[in-house]
């Protein structure tokens, strides 16, 4: 046969998985982490914005500086594909020394047995200097497995300029959203009231805003089932389709935009409100300087809620040397550090030296997120959350797009996370051994 | 005496190839049809042997067997068919001698010098409902009411296509070319031989150039059905599958399902799946072709 050399290209699928089931002991990856010497600290730091590489140099610098006797190897990668990336090293023993991630992704590395409780390390000193809230986030079945890094909630932002024109104020709750949303949509001009985010990452958090409001859960407390089909999950879904379908004040095609989507049409002055987080208020600030903004909380319903998210830095418990990588975790939690970090990416501060500081009290936007903080809910903390988290967010496209209706496609969401659930349960009794 | 070192100095040539091979290509693939079958942790490593818990749980979701897999069908279907169709088209324009023929050949090879995720990010970009150059011109033209132009990659079903298309743009280049080259193989003899006995147009493209092409067809075929089955980037850059799992392919699945959601299992048994399905593919596809060739001589 003439073309049997072709069919070695059919074994190419195969080869996709490749690498992803080594055992640590046969690692010798790119990175080296393993082979490297015990006095080099790996951190792979998620990129927050393209601040994140120039801050992340001159923090290796200072180190390198004041502890001659170390090295600190960081590598930047982008938040989309960091998770992958993490994961792939994790499952190849490759994992690096420290690393920053979303609290979300927490339960799975505790679970795969690769997270180092911090409790052992963290004097009480130490604790004492954080804002309790903020360490909330990284306890998870009684253990302390993180620091938090970045500290968020999510609010409203609102253009002046547009919501002023319409004579509105920034609405406080559900009915006062759709009037001021339809009163600044004008579709001749391309401006639309208010952003739904109906693709990528978070688009099911978007609904958990007025699910919340609604008074509604996303898992049972006992994490057996989901409960987010509940009335009041169904008729906060029913809202965000009225908005679309009905009231005709968002963008056309919710299912088009991502989070940085609406930002951008934000931006762009085509959009006269949205939901999103801290930082965006320092884009704003960077790249468009003249636009009237406002932040405010989003508007409730039963309940006024937001979510609070904290990033955390993890140490993996194959670091080699783990007393100097917490000496660098002590390094990078001085205050004037932490207090360049929020300047520089607008994030909540966690340390309450920087929170009482001058220059965060006298910023609106920071005691705006601030105070929210405490009307702010976790997403529940699963180790199967970023597999529950798409199927909802499956569900809640499929209603956005009109192609089910809300009740049915969350009833059908609600099988599929059920499912997941289940076999979690299952699986974690005999590894309990 | 010869001979025989002569043979032993070609293995000893070919042993590091064939070294590198057998490991990173055969023990690859020897490993998934392993661990296919074996109860899988999720760092994605096997253990227990001996179960079917993972094929079990692909063919009996839903999603992979009502979305994923006509979804892949109709993707490579619609690709590979629509490229070939267009390729030969400009492969035979290309092989005319027309004035600016060089760069016309430079300008339909630019598309392949390009990453594919640099491709299907400016396609993103293209295909955006309102900042997008394509909705604009659209509107500008008149073509669509302002604000009304779609959104390409976020409708069910026009979303498929969408990505269809860009799968479609990136494969020309490629294609073209080894079609080109197939054209540029056939001796001027026979097409003058052929103009004796009156080949001219629509006749000489289906009589001559077509059955000339063939050998050169046949593996255009089976290499775009290979590439674009286990294409990746484009639909993954473009929409990561969604909205709603409506252009999930089987490669963005199981990159979804086994990376991003550590069901490492499910992973395994689709590449295994995917693996033996493009196998029977090759091996049926080229016995049907050597059978017919055979039979038209």
């Amino acid at each position: 046969m003439r073309y049997q050399p072709l069919l070695l290209l059919a074994l190419l699928p195969a080869a996709l998985l490749v690498g992803c089931g080594k055992k640590p002991t046969d690692a010798v990856g790119p990175t080296g982490s393993t082979s490297t010497p015990a006095t080099t600290v790996t951190f792979l730091a998620m990129e927050y914005d393209t601040n994140t590489r120039p801050f992340m140099d001159k923090v290796k610098q200072q180190f390198e500086a004041a502890n001659p006797d170390l090295k600190l190897n960081i590598e930047v990668v982008d938040w989309n594909l960091g998770k992958d990336k993490l994961s792939t090293l994790v499952s190849a023993g490759n994992a690096p020394d420290l690393a920053n991630i979303a609290t979300l992704w927490l339960p799975e590395y505790v679970q795969l047995d690769v997270v180092e409780p911090l409790d052992q390390y963290l004097s009480a000193d130490m604790r004492e200097r954080f804002l309790p809230v903020t360490l909330h986030g990284a306890e998870y079945q009684d253990k302390l497995y993180g620091l938090p890094i970045a500290v968020s909630a999510r609010a409203l932002y609102y253009n002046k300029d547009l919501l002023a024109a319409a004579g509105c104020e920034p609405p406080k709750n559900w009915d006062e959203l759709v009037t001021v949303a339809q009163k600044c949509t004008n579709p001749a001009q391309g401006v639309y009231g208010f952003g739904v985010q109906g693709s990528k990452v978070e688009t099911d958090v978007y609904w958990y805003y007025f699910l919340w409001a609604n008074q509604g859960e996303i898992l049972s407390a006992d994490q057996r089932q989901a409960v987010f089909n509940s009335p009041a999950g169904v008729e906060a879904l029913q809202f965000l389709c009225d908005l679309i379908q009905k009231h005709k004040c968002t963008e056309p095609e919710p299912t088009a935009y991502d989070r940085e989507g609406l930002q951008e049409m934000f931006k762009g002055r085509k959009l006269a409100m949205t939901i999103t987080g801290p930082w965006f208020w320092k884009m704003l600030k960077e790249q468009v300087p003249d636009l009237p903004y406002g932040v405010a909380p989003i508007p409730g319903h039963k309940q006024q809620k937001t979510m609070a998210v904290t990033d955390n830095l993890i140490m993996f418990k194959s670091c080699p040397n783990k007393a100097a990588a917490w000496k660098f975790v002590e390094f990078f939690y001085r205050d004037e550090l932490r207090q360049e970090w929020a300047q520089t990416f607008g994030m909540i501060p966690e340390l309450k030296s920087v929170a009482s500081s001058d220059f965060i009290k006298q910023s609106p936007e920071w005691m705006t997120f601030l105070g929210l903080l405490d009307s702010g809910v976790f997403v529940p903390l699963h180790p199967r959350w970023t597999a529950i988290a798409k199927q909802i967010e499956v569900g809640v496209q499929e209603a956005l797009l009109g192609q089910k209706t809300p009740s049915v496609a969350l009833d059908a969401a609600k099988q599929r996370v059920d499912a997941i659930l289940r076999e979690s349960a299952t699986a974690a009794t005999p590894s309990a051994q | 005496m010869y001979r025989r070192r002569t043979t032993l100095l070609a293995y000893l040539a070919l042993a590091p190839s064939a070294i590198l091979s057998a490991g990173v290509i055969f023990y690859p693939i020897l490993r998934t049809f392993w661990a296919a079958f074996c109860q899988v942790d999720r760092k994605g490593n096997p253990q227990a042997f001996g179960t079917l818990d993972n094929f079990r749980a692909l063919l009996g979701s839903e999603v992979f067997c009502n979305q994923v897999v006509p979804h892949t069908l109709l993707w490579t279907g619609a690709v590979v068919g629509v490229t070939i169709a267009i390729s030969l088209f400009v492969a035979l324009a290309l092989n005319e001698r027309l004035p600016g023929r060089r760069l016309m050949r430079a300008l339909v090879m630019l598309p392949w010098a390009t990453s594919l995720v640099i491709s299907a990010a400016v396609w993103r970009w293209t295909l955006h409902p309102t900042q997008g150059p394509l909705n604009r011109l659209l509107e500008d033209w008149g073509l669509m009411p302002y604000g009304q132009a779609p959104a390409w990659l976020a409708r069910p079903g026009m979303a498929l296509a969408a990505v269809i298309a860009v799968g479609i743009w990136v494969s020309i280049p490629f294609t073209s070319v080894v079609l080109l080259a197939g054209l540029q193989s056939i001796e001027d003899s026979v097409y003058e031989a052929g103009l004796l006995d009156g080949a001219t147009g629509w006749r000489r493209l289906r009589y001559l150039t077509l059955p000339l092409l063939r050998p050169v067809l046949l593996v255009v075929v089976l290499l775009n059905v290979i590439y674009v089955v286990n294409s990746f980037p484009i639909i993954w850059t473009l929409t990561e599958g969604g909205p709603a799992n409506q252009t999930h392919i089987i490669v963005t699945y199981l990159y979804q399902t086994a990376i991003s959601q550590r069901e490492y299992g499910q992973g395994y048994a689709m590449a295994v799946l995917t693996f033996i399905a493009l196998l029977a593919f090759s091996i049926i596809y080229l016995r049907l072709q050597a059978r017919e060739g055979l039979a038209g001589e």
